[in-house]
């Protein structure tokens, strides 16, 4: 009785647990397909034998079936360990289409045979990260069912109160930090459309009285002292390559790149390739061109050029042990995951300070928030969610 | 007003922009496509041939738009309709529809535009405008609405000057040498301009021809098949899920029709694992089912295996029977192969079958069989298996297409096999080869390619 009561307990356990892991409510649905077993063939002596055709985990397998007898035996089958003779079979198979679960029962008993269906909703998972040498360090901020084209931390920091604003296609979107996690607290629309583009692309960035957004063809500004509030106008003005503004450049509206126009801290205007990205070193900058090189540009000496394989997010990174951190992303194609390094960067080459850091999904937007010592990545997810990571990169080990 | 909103799209404008590139893409530059399928004339025939009907559909889906497309896990994404309800009784469905949207021949494109192409393509639909939204009725509930309408069949185009398709989609029709040559070329649609300044396809290439001019660096794309070894050029390969049909198919006007006896022992003869084996070089599944299981879930239930006992044992119930004819098209060699394959099967429980080669063949004009070869259409199973009752000739699958209970769809679909009229093979996927300098290549699923996003690297 007892071994009974905590088989049970354990069953209730496994069941609960594969149901908060999953989201689903499989014992409803081994219920549900119990009862249609026990309409297609009058119960009676049976032996179950339950296939996974499916995803599903062995622990959760091993859940189902013990829902599903429970559920038989509930409804008159009386089950036995092994088949035999004038014995009924169950042969249940948990198997799935491309959108959800669909489990099938085929019943025999002499030559006649029925079968059973149920459909159940499927959902989605994730993964993790290391590091190693500088140590690259992320930390997940906010994770959104919308496009997300950038962000940033308008006081720099992650306190109790501090915001978060989000720039997507259409809106600015606020999040304020309260009782540890982010909240979006409000939500304000464009009003005004940018030039449509396959590869969407846009900057945020905090401003002395506020913060600025860019989008192909459209400059808004704003502030959120008394609630968010933004203005927006049709601009092809420069935008920040960084949230410090050390380095502007100009965005070409039709394309996914800057033009090569850039505008330094004295308003003095260089041309250089076309670009991706750039990393805003404590001196000169590093720039991902669009040939997928990067381009080092430093007063003083004749611009360098990496070559070799680079994505096209690259952002500078400063840290206590070693300055002038170049975070590079992969340069693989979107539908591969991608992983973003600390470089250290000499005349001629990059060196790898950390180990890559992975994510799931292609990193959209990487930028160095005004501090310098944090980088700031939007990335797109596999499942579609759009996820804002903090970067920061620590010495040692 | 007592109405539910079932689904309702995310944002206005470009909310469903696509991913993009840890390396970002490149723009311009000319693709150059071969395919076996040709397309002769724009106007959309009811049954093609499962190469000119991948290639109607890879063209469809670049030049025309839909009110909503199926993204890979299944949802339904917003495209020429921002957002949509439906009533309770699901027999009405309100579209909004996005606005500004332009054709590539200038003008905009108006909700009779869509009204027209919608109508025409589900005669049973009720499409209007209603207080500035589309609605679409009908007599019965359609519960995979959305899903419907993510088809390519459900494509919002019209004719230009020369017959050719218009629409709203990344590319436009330029150049095109009827059955041998098609141009695409990059439009500004709504949704932004394709990163390719144009597509040169080369149509109605055999799979030889396709490899040989990949080898020499004529093409970037071509298809693959899993009778041919893949080129030794450096090359990706790409697969969609097993999603063209591979089957016997009886005539039903012939003697066979009145034997279901014989077709159920030709059945049983089957080697399906042979054939997927050897012939098929383990590419797709087997399957005696008219679905495959990952849009079904529930193809397993049909069993594929040989059990030359039993096809012995039924065919020992009949008397003699005459020599059958097993039509196969001469330019597919995997059809002539798999024709031959079914002849040898048969022979061992005492059928015989002549595969004989159907195309301008006089003789052949009314074969007792053909070996048919259906491109599934939709990952929607109700939708899926409605779309094979025209080229299966079996209208009873038609009643799945506003199903959604795997059961019901189940039933109709083992009620069409019964008779073994129809008896499948096997399901194969579609294969491309692209070139090293190809990037974000896309391919759903059920084969439905995104070439608006597709780029090529600089040659260096």
């Amino acid at each position: 009785m007892l071994r009974l009561v905590l088989r049970c307990l354990l069953m209730i356990s496994c069941v609960v647990f594969a149901g908060a892991a999953y989201g689903q409510d499989f014992p409803s649905a081994a219920t549900q397909l119990a009862a249609k077993i026990s309409s297609a063939m009058q119960p009676g002596d049976a032996f179950l034998n339950v296939e996974n055709r499916s995803l599903l985990s062995n622990p959760t397998v091993v859940t189902i079936r013990a829902e599903l007898a429970s559920a038989l035996q509930a409804g008159g089958w009386k089950l036995s360990e092994a088949p035999g003779s004038g014995t009924a079979s169950i042969a249940v198979e948990l198997s799935e289409n491309f959108s959800q679960y669909v489990w099938t029962a085929t019943v025999t008993k002499a030559d006649t045979r029925a079968v059973a269906l149920v459909q159940v909703p499927r959902p989605v998972a994730g993964q993790g990260e290391r590091g190693n040498d500088v140590v690259l360090t992320r930390s997940l901020l906010i994770v959104s069912g919308e496009p997300l084209l950038d962000a940033t931390l308008l006081e720099g920091k992650v306190v109790d109160g501090a915001h978060l604003l989000a720039l997507t296609p259409q809106s600015v979107e606020l999040y304020q930090f309260q009782s540890g996690q982010w909240r979006n607290v409000q939500s304000q629309p464009l009003q005004t459309s940018s030039l449509p583009t396959r590869d969407f692309r846009g900057r945020i960035a905090p401003s002395a009285d506020g913060f600025d957004a860019f989008l192909p063809g459209l400059h808004c500004t704003g502030t959120v002292a008394a609630g968010l509030s933004l203005t927006c106008r049709p601009s092809d003005d420069s935008w920040p390559l960084s949230d410090e503004r050390r380095l502007l450049a100009f965005y070409s509206a039709n394309r996914n790149y800057f033009n090569g126009v850039t505008v330094g801290p004295k308003g003095e205007s260089e041309n250089i390739e076309p670009f991706y990205s750039a990393a805003v070193l404590s001196s000169g900058a590093a720039y991902a061109a669009i040939d997928g090189h990067i381009r080092v540009d430093q007063p003083g000496n004749p611009q360098q050029i990496i070559s070799g394989k680079w994505g096209s997010n690259i952002a500078a990174l400063q840290s206590s042990c070693r300055p002038d951190l170049v975070l590079v992303t992969s340069s693989a194609d979107f539908t591969a995951p991608d992983a973003v390094t600390a470089y250290r960067l000499s005349s001629t080459e990059l060196t790898p300070a950390s180990d890559a850091v992975p994510f799931a999904g292609p990193v959209m937007s990487l930028k160095t928030l005004a501090d310098g010592q944090q980088a700031m990545a939007v990335v797109a997810s596999p499942s579609g969610r759009y996820e804002v990571y903090l970067l920061t990169a620590r010495c040692g080990s | 007003m007592k109405f539910i909103c079932l689904l309702l799209a995310a944002a206005l404008s470009l909310a469903a922009a696509p991913l993009r590139a840890a390396t970002r893409p490149h723009y311009g530059g000319t693709l150059r496509m071969e395919t076996r399928g040709a397309i002769a004339s724009f106007g959309r025939s009811k049954v093609l041939d499962a190469d000119d009907q991948a290639l109607e559909d890879w063209v469809l889906s670049s030049v025309c738009d839909r009110l909503v497309i199926m993204a890979d896990d299944g949802s339904v994404r917003p495209r020429l309709a921002i957002s949509w309800r439906s009533d309770l009784d699901l027999r009405s469905w309100h579209f909004a529809l996005r606005p500004n949207v332009m054709l590539q021949n200038g003008n905009p494109l108006s909700p009779a535009i869509i009204i027209a192409s919608l109508a025409a393509a589900n005669p049973t639909w009720h499409v209007r405008t209603e207080a500035g939204e589309l609605l679409i009725q009908s007599d019965a509930p359609i519960p995979n609405l959305p899903a419907q309408l993510a088809e390519i069949r459900n494509s919002v185009c019209v004719s230009g000057d020369g017959g050719q398709w218009v629409g709203s989609g990344p590319f436009q029709i330029g150049e095109f040498q009827p059955g041998q040559r098609m141009e695409l070329r990059a439009f500004d649609s709504w949704s932004g301009r394709p990163f390719l300044d144009r597509i040169r396809i080369e149509m109605g290439k055999s799979l030889a021809e396709q490899a040989t001019d990949f080898q020499l660096g004529r093409a970037e794309l071509i298809e693959n098949s899993p009778t041919l070894a893949p080129p030794q050029r450096l090359s990706k390969i790409s697969t969609s899920q097993p999603m063209e049909l591979l089957a016997v198919v009886f005539a039903a006007n012939t003697e066979t029709a009145m034997r279901p006896r014989l077709r159920q022992a030709i059945a049983l003869s089957l080697d399906r694992a042979s054939i997927y084996s050897v012939l098929l070089r383990r590419q797709g599944e087997p399957s005696a089912a008219l679905l495959p299981e990952w849009i079904s879930g529930y193809a397993h239930l049909f069993s594929s295996a040989q059990d030359l006992a039993r096809a012995r044992q039924v065919r020992a119930q009949m008397g003699s029977v005459p020599t059958l004819t097993l039509g196969y098209d001469p330019g597919d060699t995997l059809a002539k192969s798999i024709a031959e394959r079914v002849a040898v099967n048969a022979r061992e429980v005492n059928v015989a079958i002549q595969p004989i080669p159907i195309a301008n063949n006089p003789r052949a004009a009314n074969p007792d069989a053909r070996i048919v070869r259906v491109r599934i259409e939709s990952p929607d199973p109700g939708a899926a298996l409605a779309s094979l009752a025209s080229p299966l000739n079996a209208s009873t699958l038609t009643s799945a297409l506003s199903l959604n209970s795997a059961d019901a769809i189940y039933r109709i679909e083992n009620n069409a096999l019964q008779d073994f009229l129809i008896i499948p093979i096997a399901h194969i996927p579609e294969a491309f080869m692209l070139g090293p300098m190809v990037h974000d290549w896309e391919i759903a699923p059920w084969g439905e390619l995104n070439l608006g996003d597709l780029w090529m690297e600089p040659a260096p």
